[in-house]
């Protein structure tokens, strides 16, 4: 009998976890012509249609890896250069903005085809889809007209928000800093959380709990509103403070680049080419209410077009680079705890 | 003739495989740590004052408060149904035995999805009252009432298996010497039995710190809720590591609590217990204990169930069944992987620290931090443990990267403490002497482990595979990152329904998980209540 029994055993679970591993394809799969690898913070439901068309169309056979996105974003942080990743596509700009801030991606050089004000300065990411945050009001509520009401007495333990680790909440408070300054937005947030602001895990309990009557106004995106629509629920969206010189409602984007250690890259730009053509932008808004990037496509019905709305005078560019000092003030403030 | 000196020189022979096993093993769970501590070093002295000062305390609060009532519950619970299953007459106590442990099978988050629909503020049970408004389920209450639920099993199986293997005739002893009924119990079994309820809680004490679905749906904030908010929003995993430290000093903290509460059952007994069945009558008493037995399973077990079913029902013929299979073999490949390459890896770790323990009173040192080391980890967030991983080995192994292999190394780094208490609470119940007496005998010391200790660990060998199988099967957020490209689990699947708030949809997959978990499970404990050795 072996009296190293034990090593023996404890190596055996070393190699059978290495075995299983042996029959597996290496990592990013090579320089395959045919493939592609997509990281996607974006939920499944919303974009693996398009990829799905788009191996059909182009034969290249298209991996994805689901994931929130800030996840995903620390992902391939840790993996840098190695990253299995050809395409990452985010939820928003700011994950994005980060990976291009730590030299992760490379630039698209067909980017002309995005309007200069929803793409990164350096063409490293572009905006696929856009956005704008409003207010989705449950049956019965009394809604405001400016969003700056909620900090009233009269809402107190009506709101529900995301976390502020949620990006679209996050640039949104970012859009008030820039546009009103850092004391106004601080008394703001002040007031929102005197007024009990319920911090919700994310959009989907937000929408969810105001249509369910539990609360009767959440900070959402527009296309939330359209969900909860089409599933039944009595809600409506609203567009705050849409007079002239007004704070209007921040745009923001879900958007994709191309890893600078893309394996695939030639594939990578043909993905980011296709989501950008006028026939895939008509279904992001057709299918998913969301705003098309391209100019002169229409939107969803029950969706306000673009210029009939008063957006938030904040380029996208400057809500990244203020994401810092904004996760500071919510920090300071403290919202929901 | 063999001086004392010479017998300690071949004691510290002996050991030396196992040290390094167990060194080795250590190793490989300490990388998340490493990781951690190298992040937290990089968090500057502001992020540091900023957690201390507004964040930290209060999380402290939250988290040690949460997991010290649920503990607390699942002791009572788990311990409470073990006893009347095995030692009482208590009507189909075989059957509630199995029954009992399938919660298990249901994950925190799925029961929190369930019970956020049921008692939220448009559930059934408003509507089912006519009532307009229910007391909020949302906090602390519905946290610690979710994970009561589903995680009372691992009490209950540590303590079922400990009391079987327990034998009857020291608590009949203890009341033939005069003593009464309860004090009899806790002179004897109770004594007999705490390194399994030490073993339980602590398992249920570090799974709550651990835990992220079920408390973020509840909307409670712990350590790793706020500690996901920093690497969320941030992009920076500075302050996430900075926080996983302090999560890690308190797992330190229970472990070292475990450890005290082991202390007091330094008893062992010299066969392998169950020589006969020993079953107190009840009386009367039995009809009310039953109906309390079959409420915490109405709510741990039925409920749930019949909720998942009626989701799935709502969305039948929607499905590619062909696709949900994919998925169960998926979850049943990498969770058997995982539980067996545990059960295998626990064993030095627990032998070196029950072994020493029954020896010389208490482990050793090096004993001591290889365990530490082995299991401090086991509350950092899973994606914690995923990036870890994912920088090591594509700076270092990068061929491991994106294959299926790290991710069941992932999970034995992560669950891997269960299988050790679970070995361990089984390690103490064999008394020292027996392997000493085979030693005597002529038998080498890994003859005597493999011959006379080893059959007797079996049942705990089993009930650590289950309980490892059982966690890993449901495991998420690490599968999430380091996943190979298209390997979808059904924890997977039911995160990727349920994104947008929409409890029906996530139903079928929910339902495929719970299913997947429970009839290995209670193929599992049927045979170990029929009294046949566990299929192992």
């Amino acid at each position: 009998m072996t009296r190293h029994s034990l090593i023996v055993m404890a190596l055996l679970s070393t190699v059978l976890v290495a075995a299983c591993g042996g029959s597996d394809p290496p990592t990013g799969g090579g320089a395959d012509p045919g493939k592609l690898v997509v990281y996607s913070g974006r939920e499944e439901e919303l974009i693996q249609p398009f990829f799905d068309e788009f191996a059909d169309k182009t034969g290249v056979e298209v991996q994805v890896k689901y994931g929130d996105t800030p996840d995903l974003v620390a992902t391939v942080l840790e993996e840098g250069d190695r990253t299995q990743a050809d395409v990452f596509v985010g939820q928003d700009a700011a994950g994005l903005d980060k990976l291009r801030g730590e030299g992760l991606l490379q630039p698209y050089d067909r980017i002309e085809r995005t309007p200069a004000a929803y793409r990164a300065a350096d063409n490293s990411w572009t905006g696929l889809s856009g956005r704008v945050r409003v207010l989705i009001a449950g049956e019965g509520a009394n809604p405001p007209d400016s969003v700056f009401d909620l900090a009233d007495p009269r809402f107190k333990g009506e709101i529900a928000a995301p976390k502020s680790s949620n990006v679209s909440f996050r640039d949104w408070v970012s859009a008030i800093r820039l546009e009103r300054g850092d004391a106004f937005a601080r008394s703001y947030l002040e007031g929102l959380e005197r007024n009990e602001l319920e911090v919700l895990d994310g959009h989907g309990e937000v929408r969810k709990a105001v249509g369910e009557g539990e609360f009767d106004i959440g900070l959402v995106n527009h296309y939330y509103v359209e969900l909860s629509k089409r599933e039944g629920a009595k809600v409506q969206a609203i567009y705050t403070d849409q007079g002239d010189g007004q704070f209007g409602v921040p745009f923001n984007v879900a958007s994709a680049g191309i890893t600078k250690s893309a394996q695939n890259a030639a594939n990578a730009r043909k993905l980011i080419d296709f989501l950008l053509t006028p026939a895939v932008q008509r279904r992001f808004a057709a299918n998913n209410y969301e705003y098309p990037l391209l100019e002169g496509l229409e939107v969803a019905p029950g969706v306000k077009p673009l210029d009939e709305v008063e957006l938030t005078d904040v380029p996208l560019s400057r809500l990244a680079a203020a994401a810092d000092g904004t996760d500071r003030l919510l920090d300071q403030v403290a919202l929901g705890s | 003739m063999s001086t004392r000196r010479q017998r300690a020189a071949r004691a510290r022979e002996a050991r030396a495989p196992l040290l390094v096993s167990a060194g080795a093993v250590a190793l490989l769970c300490s990388l998340p740590l490493l990781y951690v501590l190298v992040r937290a070093a990089g968090a500057g002295a502001g992020t540091w004052a900023a957690l201390l000062d507004r964040r930290v305390p209060g999380l402290l609060v939250n988290t040690i408060g949460l997991a010290l009532v649920v503990v607390a519950a699942t002791l009572a619970i788990g311990a409470g149904l073990a006893y009347l299953v095995v030692r009482t007459d208590l009507p189909a106590r075989r059957a509630l035995s199995v029954l009992c442990a399938l919660p298990l099978a249901i994950p925190p988050y799925v029961g929190a999805v369930v019970y956020a629909d049921v008692l939220g503020p448009r559930g059934a049970l408003r509507d089912a009252l006519g009532v307009e408004e229910l007391p909020s389920i949302f906090g602390f209450a519905g946290a610690a009432f979710v994970l009561v639920l589903f995680t009372y099993p691992y009490v209950f199986l540590l303590a079922s298996g400990a009391l079987r293997a327990l034998d009857p005739s020291l608590e009949e002893a203890a009341r033939g010497l005069g003593r009464g009924g309860i004090v009899a119990l806790a002179l004897t079994t109770l004594r007999m039995t705490a390194p399994a309820l030490g073993g339980g809680s602590l398992l249920v004490g570090l799974y709550v710190l651990s835990d992220f679905g079920a408390v973020s749906l509840m909307r409670f904030d712990t350590f790793t809720t706020v500690i996901y908010e920093e690497l969320g929003g941030r992009f920076d995993p500075a302050g996430a590591a900075a926080l996983s430290s302090v999560l890690v000093a308190l797992t330190l903290l229970l472990l070292g609590a475990g450890r005290w509460l082991r202390r007091g059952g330094g008893y062992a007994q010299a066969g392998g217990g169950r020589a006969r069945e020993s079953v107190r009558e009840l009386g009367l008493a039995r009809w009310p204990l039953l109906a309390g037995v079959c409420a915490v399973l109405g709510a741990a077990l039925v409920l749930p169930l019949v909720r998942l079913g009626s989701w799935s029902v709502a969305t039948f013929g929607e499905e590619d069944l062909a696709e949900y299979g994919g998925w169960a073999a998926n979850s049943l490949l990498v969770s058997t992987l995982a539980a067996g390459a545990a059960v295998i890896m626990a064993l030095p770790v627990a032998v070196l620290l029950a072994g020493e323990r029954a020896r010389a009173g208490v482990p050793d040192r090096t004993a001591r931090v290889l365990g530490w080391l082995a299991q401090a980890g086991y509350a950092l967030p899973g994606v914690i443990v995923a990036l870890a991983l994912v920088a090591i080995t594509t700076r270092f192994v990068e061929p491991l990267y994106g294959t299926l292999a790290l991710l069941v190394a992932a999970f034995v780094i992560r669950f891997l403490p269960q299988a050790i208490q679970g070995e361990q609470a089984g390690l103490t119940l064999v008394a020292a002497s027996l392997g000493e007496a085979a030693r005597g005998l002529g038998a080498g010391r890994a003859a005597a482990f493999a011959r006379v200790v080893l059959p007797l660990l079996r049942p705990s060998v089993a009930v650590s595979f289950a309980v490892v199988f059982l966690t890993a099967v449901k495991e998420l957020p690490a599968t999430l990152v380091l996943r190979p490209l298209g390997f979808d689990t059904l924890p997977v699947r039911v995160w990727t329904e349920a994104r947008n708030g929409l409890s029906a949809d996530a139903g079928p997959a929910a339902l495929m998980l719970v299913l997947v978990s429970i009839v290995p499970l209670y193929v599992l404990l049927s045979r170990r209540s029929g009294g046949e050795p566990p299929p192992l």
